[in-house]
């Protein structure tokens, strides 16, 4: 038994120490492999649930028929039931590895990050090439964004932006017109970006404004004695987000909720298998379950995100000069 | 008895909580403040000398994936005066958990507090333990609702040795009825029993109170660049010492603003009324009363200024007016005190 627990806890640290110590190559490696795999699965899917859809409408179009073959019903039925199975194989298998690319992609986000941090650290001893690090910064800020959700809501594929190469350019007109392209999805970034922190900025002095006057309460109540009731409840804990996404622009509040559910949908920082769901939004006014504090860090993600194109796009921009 | 068993139960909270220290955090802050203050004892005596405070705070908090933890820890000795060598030491402690489902948040708290107060002549404790479960439903009905159900009581040593157990619940509606407001409309039914165990030492006669409280109960809460919460409740009251009609009510204001960068302001005031009609007019039924220690009148101003991230300086008013036992015993005083924070 002593022998058995010994193993499996060498198994265990042998596992983790393995999974440590993966380089970011390895890493990179396997998410491709496994984005292809999902790809894959995704297109087998799709053209399953085609035949299944295609079936079930022979099996009507029969049905309605005057004088029905019930053995083909049958039969068409029978297939049905097969590749419903197989359908539902499949999609268990595109959860578990969605589930892991997922995993792969937040291990890589964490390494890509501290990777820019350091190389950021460097740069401020001074002991490097500048425009050396400022390359590196900006290879792994876009390795790090390749693997973030895609940003659907702009008008412009960031994935696009990213492979636009100025100096590829074969024509002065080529050149001018993807120049003109970068500038114009700068501004749109720009834009969304003065919005975002606009919004970040005032939930940010709101939840400073709660958390003091609810330290004022605390502090207050505790000169006294205290007093059962009191404890129990306390409103101003109570205030939602929707307090602070109403009255602007002229907007009703759903309007409002609705515009960011579709912000926070587009941008997909947290997957379905996230902590933050947006469906809880609802696009019901008042039935809102995320609180400010929750809000306010999507809202950073959301300007992180933001960020990293913005210096993607200027860089490219003054690339072309 | 009961408070070691609620102790027990909130050193079994705190050592449940997460342990990771990964996505924890942990702050501390401390409060020393010192001033004048004011009291008057029934209009028979008159007491007015300094007072000196310290305050310290200890929090933990964990957060992760729709799950939070808390705990907290509260310690304040208290220096009323050097002529008079009144003192109090104050504990509290609180351990939360909160669960983010998908349309339902729900959470439990305990909270369990100790004062001791003594001078020359008295050395009086008082103990408070709550648990309560609570829980925000988003889509049962149009607006969110939030609903409490809590056990809770509070004992007092000495010559009072008043021990009061209540369960209450707490349901309220929230609503918006105009840009950046939160309202709501609620219920509120408490079950309680007072047993005062110096009753029944030296009288004959009863010495235990069976009630129940309830009533509506209303807030209004606007938040931009100022905070305002306002609450209101009137309660019904129901007891063996007391007849109809007997109701009370209570009133609370709160409001705050960051003036500027630096500069906060906050406002807390408390009315608490009522009207309770005695059975018999005897002078021992009066110590049955529902009379929770903190039912007071108050107004309370706090101005802070924010030296840095650590550092703030500040400035407290206050003023209370106390009744105990049917309005026979009262006593008030205000307070104002200069103080500092250093926080992590």
């Amino acid at each position: 038994m002593r022998n058995i627990i010994l193993l499996s806890i060498i198994c265990l640290l042998s596992f983790t120490s393995n999974l440590l110590s993966q380089s970011l190559d390895e890493l990179e490696l396997r998410y491709d492999n496994l984005r292809s795999v999902v790809e894959k699965d995704n297109l087998i899917l799709d053209s399953l649930k085609n035949i299944l859809e295609n079936r079930a409408k022979q099996i009507e179009n029969e049905k309605q028929k005057p004088n029905p073959d019930n053995e083909k019903v049958i039969k068409l039925m029978a297939g049905s039931v097969s590749l419903s199975n197989t359908i539902d194989d499949h999609q268990e298998e595109l959860e578990t590895d969605t589930k892991n690319l997922k995993q792969l992609s937040e291990m890589l986000e964490v390494k890509y990050s501290a990777k820019i941090d350091s190389l950021k650290l460097l740069k401020k001893s001074g002991k490097e090439n500048f425009d050396k690090l400022d390359g590196e910064i900006l290879l792994y800020t876009e390795k790090r964004l390749l693997i973030s959700p895609q940003v659907d809501m702009l008008s412009f594929n960031p994935q696009k932006i990213l492979e636009v190469d100025l100096k590829k350019a074969k024509t002065i007109e080529e050149k001018l017109l993807l120049k003109e392209y970068l500038s114009n999805a700068l501004a749109e970034v720009n834009l969304l970006l003065s919005d975002v922190t606009k919004q970040s900025e005032e939930i940010s002095e709101a939840l400073t404004l709660q958390r003091k006057t609810s330290k004022f309460l605390t502090e207050t109540e505790f000169d006294r004695n205290v007093g059962i009731d009191r404890i129990s409840r306390s409103s101003t804990q109570r205030t939602s987000l929707e307090i602070l996404l109403s009255g602007k622009d002229n907007l009703t509040i759903a309007d409002q909720i609705n515009s960011y559910t579709l912000l926070l949908d587009q941008l997909n920082i947290f997957d379905k298998s996230g902590g933050v769901k947006t469906n809880k939004f609802n696009h019901k006014p008042g039935t809102t379950n995320l609180s400010l504090k929750d809000y306010s860090e999507l809202l950073k993600e959301i300007r992180q995100r933001l960020n990293d194109y913005k210096l993607i796009l200027a860089n490219r921009i003054e690339q072309s000069r | 008895m009961r408070i070691s068993a609620a102790y027990f139960l909130l050193g079994l909270i705190f050592t449940s909580i997460p342990s990771s220290f990964s996505i924890a955090q942990i702050s501390w802050n401390i409060n020393t403040e010192g001033g004048f203050f004011n009291l008057n004892n029934d209009g028979s005596s008159k007491l007015h000398d300094l007072l000196f405070r310290i305050d310290g705070n200890l929090n933990y908090f964990y957060s992760d994936n729709g799950v939070s933890a808390s705990a907290k820890f509260k310690v304040r000795p208290e220096f009323y005066g050097f002529n008079n060598n009144f003192k109090s030491l104050k504990f509290k402690a609180s351990g939360g958990y909160y669960k983010k489902e998908e349309n339902i948040n729900w959470g439990i708290n305990l909270t369990g507090q100790k004062d001791f107060y003594q001078n020359n002549i008295t050395d009086f404790n008082y103990s408070v333990f709550l648990l309560a479960v609570n829980s925000d439903w988003y889509e049962l009905l149009e607006c969110p609702i939030s609903v409490q159900l809590g056990y809770a009581y509070q004992t007092a040593s000495e010559k009072i040795e008043q021990n009061l157990d209540l369960l209450f619940l707490d349901i309220e509606i929230f609503k918006t009825l105009f840009p950046n407001n939160h309202s709501g409309l609620g219920f509120y039914i408490e079950w309680f029993t007072i047993d005062n165990k110096y009753l029944s030492k030296f009288t004959n006669a009863a010495s235990k109170n069976n009630g129940m409280r309830f009533g509506p109960q209303i807030s209004f809460n606007y938040l931009e660049s100022i905070l305002l919460n306002l609450e209101y409740r009137f309660l019904l009251h129901s007891s063996e010492v007391t007849e109809y009609p007997s109701y009370e009510h209570w009133i609370r204001l709160v409001a705050g603003t960051i003036i500027s960068e630096r500069w906060s302001i906050f406002l807390l005031a408390d009315y608490y009324n009522r009207r309770f009609t005695l059975k018999e007019d005897h002078s021992v039924e009066t110590f049955l009363i529902y009379n929770p220690l903190d039912n007071e009148n108050k107004i309370n101003i706090k101005l802070a200024y924010e030296i840095n991230d650590s550092f703030e300086l500040y400035l407290k008013a206050g003023y209370f007016e106390e009744n105990f036992f049917d309005l026979r015993f009262n006593f008030d005083g205000w307070n104002m005190l200069l103080g500092f924070e250093i926080r992590d």
